[in-house]
């Protein structure tokens, strides 16, 4: 959204201080205390488990114009959320009704700074001597606000109650009449009473210690603070993309299914760095689709921020400054800035979880040119949930709605470095606690078979994604209820690999009608080779489907994906996961090329020619073009930039070349290097036997024509040309 | 002549604290000895004696009493120098250990270090993949066996963990807590296929809800089990040996002391005992100085400790994070920064940073000499005239003032633009704040408000630094404890003796009950307390104090409050007036209105608190003196803000109780140095312990 400013007669005009250095340390660590005291007071009176151990909320101190002065650790798609909403209650408020000490905004609509219907805000302006100066703000994810099933919305008016920014607190109370129509929209009104008292209370509390910190150190004195730390973290950032070369950098990837049709939803980032300033444009993504996947502009910009903030602020204070350099085209009416009425309650784990994807995608590719910062470029985590939605009467008689949060049990991206974590739960969610079985089934008519990390989940690689975690349960003391699924990333893998490592799975779903279950525990031991009606389901269901006492489900998500060419993996480390089931032997063998015993353990010798196999039957593959006249292996190169761990551009006699690590000069580097790389299509089952490829898409495989080092695997549309990754100016 | 002695293993030193019947209290230091660490022990008994004139052997024979702090299990498991350690788990859930709820890539990192994606691991593991072993059995969550325990199998995965040379298992079977059966079955059948091997079950040691926590908690204290067994014993023998016949007893985190025979046993226990014995120390001072609301704080070298007595009793925690896994047992509840003497101060971005990173004891502050370069707030103190180079540790350690001057001018003044003085001034301020933060962060995230707490101020550090982060955070008293240099050895000795147990029980009422009592059953609720009482008892013997609470929540809100239950049979009525109880102690807690009671209330867990009380003196009150205090001298010392003020410095041992001293001015110890800012007082009270007063106004 553009940059909306309160009108000047509103705003206190700060006279800027120079702080001396002791000063701004301690009111600059005061600020971030306020937040984080907050946050601990939301916690405390929401008691909710999606505020306190999902940490699905945030909060923060604002500049007048929205500008993040602070902004805490929690998830981070918030990034955008508050800020956003203080432009729309600028734009919507600042003349009718207006904005006045004591009042706060409540926010929930998607198209005025939410991410979606659920994530309702509370913002406080914050006024010194009857001037804005600041503001303050909360936003938590709330259990039920109204409306209907998310997959049959068609608009987002039938997604839940829509709050636009409406004054709902005046001279420090709330409107009890305004609060009593929006707690009647949900079906868990109690909940929601209790997350917006503890919304108040935050901003009481920010309001009232910042009051403090200005009494005691002067206006213009936190207010340069404010300003001065939005700078530091700006020049850092500057100072990081400054030292980056400079060109375009490219990537997208496929959101599959629309709720209605089997159809795929391009999204695609290209990317310009000049200087110190980076441009994301997702101009070609796609239309925005009929159902509840898209997201607005804000969610955008969310999905942006998330992807960012690891990569390129992992050290610096996370305020508006990290932005600054940053510039985001988009297309109105796209499946990444839907127009108003479009329906867009699963953005967050729809098209913003892609948003975040591409961006952690080509921001990583951006800084995998670096020697120095390559450690933070990685792999993608997981490529979307698949939640369970739960409908019926537990073992207590009363009603049972919503799911598990055993979804996001999920393995990380690989690094250059190290393997992917397993696990490491949701990328946007730095720091996430999730609940024991033990509670599960003490809340909900379950039996969990078992939890516990699945065999070839991880995306292959020199370094391995994270191996994401299974379970498996059947009902128990309730003898049916429905159960729902929705998700992407079911036949479009999302969880991309880097410079030759391989995607992570799709989610499976395995749910078996009549199954032996009951019948092997009544025979007096856990089930182990459970077998029933496979049922089988798109990958977002409109209407749900039964859970029987004879029936099982088995969860699959997919996981993090890998870096670096399989083969060069080392095979101790192969032989190691496959003893532990977290790669089964095939994989072994015909990804990583690694031979196990009978009783797994690494089999050296018949490992060395399988992969001399492999290597040689990748020599045997079509490059599209050959280069004339390259120069020689051993020729003396200038680096011009890395491109991964194991190839560079390099300028040899004059001219520059993309070059792998064995010394091939095999592409020029103006044109796109897989269009003279060994390529090969790749069909689901070479990928692992958790990849499924909708009848659109097509996996290609990229190989030094050289030395065969696996450089890339690529997910594209059938009939396109490969995505031009790096385009440097050399 | 009888005496009272509790020792203490800190990371430098190991402390003494000995307390006569006459109420005289001795401290002495002695260097830990980290390859034996009760040489330290022993070292510091043989100072003792020499302070009385007399040898160790002279000084047992009249001892009554013994009691031992340490760090050893702490130690032991961050540095996962436990016993090899085989596992027992139900089949299908022998992952949950490595996956610790998720929190596996985060548990016990600094937020700065979670925000590092690329520079997250995981934890060194407790128990290697191949020594876990899923049994075919299965409990549900009403106790109800579904699968019987297959005992040839488990025999066998039993006989496998023996063959590959454990020293310990841990079992922790799903809902264990509900139905110990087939936990204690295989406790029975490792008892019969390997004697000698170390075993805990997850049903006895923590009988809650939660796979995760129990299963770590189990798995820690088996690990460590062999490894404090021997350290005990061999302690316990040290002692027996120059002819001590009385009492052994070990610090443990909850808040008392065990008999050392029982240590031995509950190795989870003792982890982070050394912070609780300072918190246990301040509460007995509390008692005895009339203060029921104390803040600790404890400011040591690396890190800044705090923790809070409310009305009396030091506030619990259910689960904490020690290397990286969680203990669920409940523990004295202590909050740290890395903010200490010898935190490293630095210009980053053209602003002055403190903290975390510490240059700990080697190489330390650069006034230390050893090597150190980065300036640290111990160096700040010593260039602003606040240590006496002369006079630093009472003289014993020699320290340089140049050198320290030199890295704040190189380090921090020259790069800011500032004053070296300023500079050092500025390190006091941003550090000073920090802690005061934490003080605000810890008590308002507790619901509490430090304006109404007293704060004690101890470790080598804190009692310099008590007066500013004190008053930042609104405190208006400090006490600085006589024993401030070795308050968590005056804990050992001071502590009762302590045993808790808890149960899970999870009865629970519908949504929108009328009445709580209609739905929980309160025989079952009578009957589970009593064989907690009986444990107590077992524990304790049949004269300790025993106070019963039960933990309930709100369902579907995650707070856990713990409510006190009267000492009798409860009937229908006790069971509202729990409920009542709990929403007004949730409110108190959490604010008006907070509690969700249309939800239906959770009875998650019962816990016993028994204490029986050690026989020790209290110390006795000093001479009142009628004198005016006489300073040593004058000296010019830098104070942020206000610039070099004429200073008086005093000596503790010229000073006694009745003796008031406006601020500005330094009380030089042998332990440390109490600094009194501008504005304030300090007065001694009876017992030689000093009060400052931060606010001159409020001198009663």
């Amino acid at each position: 959204m553009d940059d909306i400013r309160p009108k000047d007669s509103l705003v206190y005009d700060f006279k800027r201080t120079a702080v001396d250095p002791v000063t701004f340390e301690v009111v600059h660590h005061r600020l971030i205390s306020i937040s984080e005291e907050q946050a601990a007071t939301l916690s405390a009176i929401s008691g909710s488990p999606l505020v306190n151990d999902a940490t699905d909320f945030n909060t923060g101190i604002f500049g007048a114009d929205g500008a993040i002065i602070t902004l805490g650790k929690t998830v981070l798609f918030h990034a955008a959320s508050v800020a956003e909403m203080v432009k729309h209650i600028i734009k919507d408020c600042a003349d009718s009704p207006g904005i006045r000490p004591g009042d706060m905004f409540m926010v929930n609509h998607p198209y005025k700074g939410a991410l979606h219907p659920p994530d309702f805000g509370l913002v406080a302006p914050v006024f010194h001597k009857g001037k804005l100066i600041a503001w303050t703000g909360v936003c938590s994810h709330q259990i039920d606000v109204g409306g209907v099933p998310g997959t049959t919305a068609t608009e987002v008016r039938m997604e839940g109650i829509l709050v636009p920014p409406l004054r709902i607190v005046e001279n420090e109370e709330f409107r009890t009449d305004m609060l009593a129509m929006i707690l009647g929209a949900s079906r868990a009104p109690v909940n929601m009473n209790l997350d917006f008292r503890g919304m108040m209370a935050a901003n009481r509390v920010a309001l009232q210690r910042l009051g403090d910190t200005i009494d005691q150190y002067g206006v213009d004195v936190v207010m340069s603070v404010m300003q001065g730390t939005i700078e530091l973290s700006e020049k850092t950032v500057r100072e990081r993309l400054r030292k980056l070369p400079d060109g375009v950098y490219r990537a997208q990837t496929f959101l599959d299914h629309d709720g209605v049709q089997n159809k795929l939803y391009r999204i695609h980032v290209e990317m310009t760095k000049k200087g110190d300033e980076l441009t994301l444009d997702f101009s070609k993504s796609a239309d925005q689709a009929p159902r509840f996947m898209n997201c607005t502009e804000s969610g955008l910009l969310a999905g942006v921020r998330a992807g960012m903030l690891p990569i390129l602020a992992f050290d610096v204070p996370w305020n508006e400054g990290v932005f600054k350099p940053m510039k985001i085209i988009t297309r109105p009416g796209s499946i990444v800035s839907a127009t108003f009425p479009a329906p867009v309650g699963q953005g967050p784990i729809g098209a913003m979880w892609l948003v975040e994807t591409t961006v952690t995608e080509v921001l990583s590719k951006l800084v995998a040119t670096s020697p120095e910062l390559i450690r933070e470029a990685q792999a993608s985590p997981n490529g979307g949930p698949d939640p369970i939605g739960f409908e019926g009467i537990n073992q207590y008689g009363e009603v049972l709605r919503g799911g598990n949060f055993d979804m996001v049990y999920v393995g990380g991206g690989a690094y250059s470095h190290r393997d992917g974590l397993s696990p490491q739960g949701h990328r946007h969610i730095p720091a996430i606690r999730l609940q024991n079985v033990e509670r599960a089934e003490n809340n909900q008519p379950l039996l969990y078979l078992f939890r516990k990390f699945l065999t070839d989940t991880a995306g292959p690689g020199r370094n391995r994604g994270g191996v994401s975690v299974g379970h498996g349960y059947i009902l128990h003391g309730v003898d049916k209820m429905n159960i729902r699924f929705s998700c992407h990333c079911y036949e479009a893998p999302s969880s991309l690999g880097m410079f030759g490592g391989y995607p992570a799975a799709c989610n499976t779903r395995k749910l078996q009608k009549n199954a032996n279950v009951l019948s092997q525990i009544e025979a007096g031991h856990l089930p182990v080779d459970i077998k029933g009606d496979l049922q089988s389901y798109p990958a977002k269901m409109t209407q749900p489907d039964s859970f029987g006492v004879n029936d099982v489900y088995e969860n699959g998500p997919s996981a993090g994906a890998g870096w670096g060419d399989p083969l060069e993996r080392e095979p101790e480390l192969v032989a190691e996961d496959v003893f532990y089931e977290l790669v089964s032997e095939g994989a072994a063998r015909d990804i990583y090329g690694v031979i196990v015993t009978k009783d797994r353990k690494l089999d050296e010798k018949a490992t060395d020619k399988r992969r001399a196999d492999i290597r040689a039957e990748r020599l045997k593959w079509i490059a599209e073009k050959m280069l004339s006249g390259a120069p020689d292996t051993k020729a003396q190169g200038d680096l011009v930039a890395i491109v991964g761990d194991r190839a560079s551009i390099q300028r040899v006699g004059g001219k520059a070349y993309f070059r792998c690590e064995c010394g091939s000069c095999f592409a020029p580097a103006e044109e796109n290097w897989k269009s003279y790389a060994k390529k090969a299509l790749a069909a689901p089952a070479d990928l692992g036997p958790r990849i499924a490829l909708h009848a659109e898409l097509e996996a290609v495989r990229y190989a030094c024509p050289s030395c065969a080092r696996l450089h890339w695997v690529e997910i594209k549309m059938k009939g396109e040309a490969p995505l031009f990754d790096f385009e440097l100016r050399t | 002549m009888n005496y009272y002695i509790g020792t203490d293993i800190g990371g430098t030193f190991t402390d003494l604290v000995m307390l006569s019947d006459a109420g005289e209290v001795t401290i002495v230091k002695s260097p830990t000895t980290p390859s034996n660490r009760t040489k330290g022990v022993l070292d510091a008994l043989e100072l003792a004696a020499s302070d009385l004139g007399i040898d160790a052997k002279a000084l047992v024979k009249d001892l009554a009493y013994f009691a031992h702090g340490t760090t050893a299990a702490t130690n032991a498991f961050i540095e996962r120098k436990g016993g090899k350690t085989g596992l027992l788990t139900t089949k299908g859930f022998s992952d949950v250990l490595r996956l610790q709820r998720c929190m596996a890539s985060w548990a016990g990192l600094l937020d700065h270090e979670i925000a590092h994606y690329s520079a997250r691991s995981f934890p060194e593991p407790i128990i290697e993949r191949k020594l876990i072993a899923e049994i075919d059995e299965r409990v549900d969550y009403l106790g109800k066996v579904i699968v019987p325990l297959d005992e040839a199998a488990a025999r066998a995965s039993i006989r496998n963990l023996v063959a590959e040379g454990v020293e310990a298992i841990a079992v922790m079977l799903l809902w264990s807590f509900r139905n110990p059966a087939h936990e204690q079955r295989l406790q029975e059948l490792i008892k019969e296929e390997a004697p000698n091997v170390f075993v805990t079950i997850s049903s006895t040691l923590i009988p809650i809800l939660g796979e995760y926590e129990r299963v770590s908690t189990t798995a820690i204290n088996s690990y460590l089990g062999p490894v404090i067994n021997r350290y005990i014993s061999g302690l316990e023998e040290s002692v027996r040996s120059l002819g001590y016949e009385g009492p052994v007893s070990i610090m443990e985190s909850g808040g008392g002391v065990l008999p050392a025979s029982e240590a031995a046993f509950q190795a989870a226990n003792l982890l982070t005992s050394g912070p609780a014995g300072g918190v246990l120390a301040s509460q007995k001072l509390g008692e005895l100085l009339g203060y029921k609301n104390i803040i600790t704080a404890d400011m040591g070298g690396t890190s800044f400790d705090v923790g809070l007595i409310v009305n009396g009793q030091p506030m619990l925690q259910t689960v904490r994070e020690v290397g990286r896994f969680h203990v669920a047992l409940p523990s004295i509840k202590v909050t740290a920064i890395g903010a200490g003497g010898g935190s490293i101060a630095r210009v980053k971005g053209g602003h002055l940073a403190v903290g975390p990173e510490s240059a700990g004891s080697e190489p330390g502050p650069v006034c230390f000499g050893r090597g150190g370069t980065e300036p640290t707030i111990t160096d700040a103190d010593l260039v602003l005239g606040i240590i006496d180079a002369q006079y630093f540790l009472g003289g014993r350690m020699k320290i340089d003032v140049e050198l320290a001057r030199k890295a704040i001018e190189e380090k921090i003044a020259k790069p800011l633009g500032m004053s070296v003085l300023e500079a050092a001034a500025g390190i006091r301020e941003v550090a000073n704040n920090q802690m005061a933060d934490l003080l605000r962060r810890v008590t308002t995230w507790s619901g509490h408000d430090p304006r109404n707490f007293a704060l004690c101020a101890y470790g080598g550090a804190g009692p310099t630094h008590g007066h500013q982060y004190a008053s930042i955070a609104g405190v208006k008293t400090v006490i600085v404890p006589t024993t401030a240099s070795g308050h968590s050895a005056f804990g050992t000795v001071t502590a009762d003796r302590h045993r808790s147990f808890s149960l899970a029980f999870g009865e629970r009422t519908p949504a929108h009950a009328k009445r709580a009592s209609d739905h929980v059953n309160v025989k079952a609720l009578n009957d589970a307390f009593e064989s907690l009482d009986a444990k107590c008892r077992d524990a304790l013997g049949k004269e300790t104090k025993i106070e019963r609470l039960v933990g309930m929540l709100f369902r579907q809100q995650v707070h856990e409050v713990f409510v006190e239950v009267p000492n009798k049979v409860l009937d229908a009525n006790d069971i509202d007036a729990l409920v009542d109880r709990f929403q007004e102690k949730y409110e108190a807690l959490y604010g008006k209105g907070s509690a969700l009671r249309g939800s239906g209330v959770e009875f998650t867990t019962l816990r016993t608190e028994a204490t029986t009380p050690v026989v020790k003196p209290n110390p006795a009150p000093l001479p009142l003196r009628t004198d005016a205090p006489k300073p040593v001298g004058l000296r010019k010392v830098f104070f942020y803000r206000e610039g070099l003020l004429d200073t008086a410095v005093y000596r503790s041992g010229d000073l006694g109780p009745g003796h008031k001293i406006a601020g500005p001015a330094i009380i030089e110890r042998p332990d440390t140095t109490v600094v009194v800012g501008s504005g304030q007082s300090l007065e001694i009270e009876k017992y030689g312990n000093m009060i400052i007063h931060l606010d001159a106004k409020e001198v009663r």
